[in-house]
């Protein structure tokens, strides 16, 4: 698995990592920290603060590791922070060389671009980025891969799955079965219904899905939803730790909810944020 | 450097999924999503790489691993799990494991631990 943290020098990132760390030192999946700033300094370089951040967030999930399970290099005081390409940076010194990559850079430029971007260059699996990013919703909607938004701090005892008739990838299930076994966490799966057309392949789906979980060991919930009351129900769920809705291309999210309408869904929501593809 | 290489996972996508890109890479590979199978087939040849999961209903990843440690201490092993614990991370590299990799996952960082694999035999072959 790789990841790709999105971080600022809001307080939230700090918390998104511990989270973020969490995972790593269960999966020790591949991870980059990157560090957006809109400009360059007068310098013609990074703000060194900023620089100081980033360094402080790479210390902060190497501490996260016991000393004999770090995957990735240790820290290094003696580091610098180089010019990769134009417009993006790169620590260099000890973060390559454990068997985990660990990568910290910082991009200049537009969030939302240069997030996606580095998603694209680095092949990420999950995208993760704190629910204060003014760049979230785009992210959200136009990320090729998962997509795990943070929110407030609270513990991620329960999960909540929308599931519609869009094909279900492995890769997203395979990411349902991390963060419920992260987390220790049960597992809600609301089938989308409209009552006509879809019930029937939605059971189907449901069935296969309980069999699928099953398997693994986890034993799902399950609940029908019908899609006009899709809205209220889903601003109704925030006691619901993480959230997770299936984003691929045919799917009800993907067709009935305008960039707009996600993006008001994910600001008004307390729970964390999932969106799988 | 072509290798033989073993694929264990029940679910059968995996398999499938990592069988046509390696051997597109020219490797030999055998995929089975029974670790009985698995095991006959450990038993009859030895292998440069065993790929495998941790946890499997009959025997888990973490029997194949001590399995392979002991008959062919030379073959690397790569972990690939779906229920991912610090435990079974630790248990794995203690126990010799030469990866760990968590699902979900893309072809190519499995394509990446055998190129890393693939060379560390190189150097302990002396080549």
């Amino acid at each position: 698995m790789r990841i790709l943290v999105a971080l600022d020098q809001d307080m939230r990132s700090a918390h998104t990592l511990s989270q973020v760390t969490q995972l790593l030192v269960n999966t020790w999946a591949n991870v980059t920290l990157l560090g957006i700033v809109p400009r360059k300094s007068d310098d013609g370089g990074v703000p060194m603060d900023f620089v100081d951040t980033m360094n402080q967030y790479h210390k902060a999930v190497l501490q996260g590791f016991a000393a004999e399970d770090l995957p990735y290099a240790p820290a290094d005081d003696d580091y610098e922070i180089a010019e990769i390409r134009p417009g993006i940076y790169e620590k260099i010194g000890n973060t390559h060389g454990g068997i985990k990559e660990l990568t910290v850079r910082i991009r200049v430029g537009n969030p939302t671009q240069t997030i996606l971007e580095e998603a694209q260059d680095c092949g990420s699996d999950l995208i993760v980025l704190h629910g204060d990013m003014d760049s979230q919703q785009k992210i959200a909607t136009k990320a090729d891969c998962s997509v795990l938004i943070v929110k407030k701090e609270r513990d991620t005892g329960r999960i909540l799955c929308f599931l519609d008739d869009d094909l279900l990838s492995q890769r997203s299930l395979e990411m349902i079965t991390q963060m419920a076994v992260l987390f220790n966490a049960e597992i809600e799966i609301a089938g989308l219904t409209d009552k006509q057309s879809v019930e029937e392949k939605i059971e189907k789906k449901l069935d296969w899905l309980i069999h699928y979980f099953n398997g693994k060991g986890i034993q799902p919930w399950i609940q029908l939803v019908a899609l006009s009351y899709l809205e209220p129900f889903i601003l109704e769920q925030d006691h619901w730790s993480l959230v997770t809705m299936w984003m691929g291309e045919t799917s009800i999210f993907k067709r009935l909810f305008s960039v707009n309408k996600v993006a008001k869904l994910l600001e008004s929501r307390k729970s964390s944020v999932l969106l799988l593809r | 450097m072509s290798l033989e290489i073993l694929i264990l996972d029940d679910e059968t996508i995996v398999g499938e999924r990592l069988q046509a890109s390696l051997e597109k890479d020219g490797h030999s590979l055998e995929a089975f999503t029974s670790p009985r199978e698995a095991i006959k087939s450990l038993n009859e040849k030895v292998f440069d790489i065993v790929v495998t999961d941790i946890r499997m209903d009959d025997i888990d990843g973490i029997k194949i691993l001590e399995l392979v440690r002991e008959k062919s201490p030379r073959t690397k092993v790569i972990m690939i799990t779906g229920y991912a614990t610090l435990e079974v991370a630790r248990e794995s590299l203690t126990k010799g494991a030469f990866d760990f990799i968590a699902k979900p996952f893309k072809i190519k960082e499995i394509r990446g631990a055998i190129e890393k694999a693939a060379h560390a035999l190189q150097m302990e072959d002396g080549g």
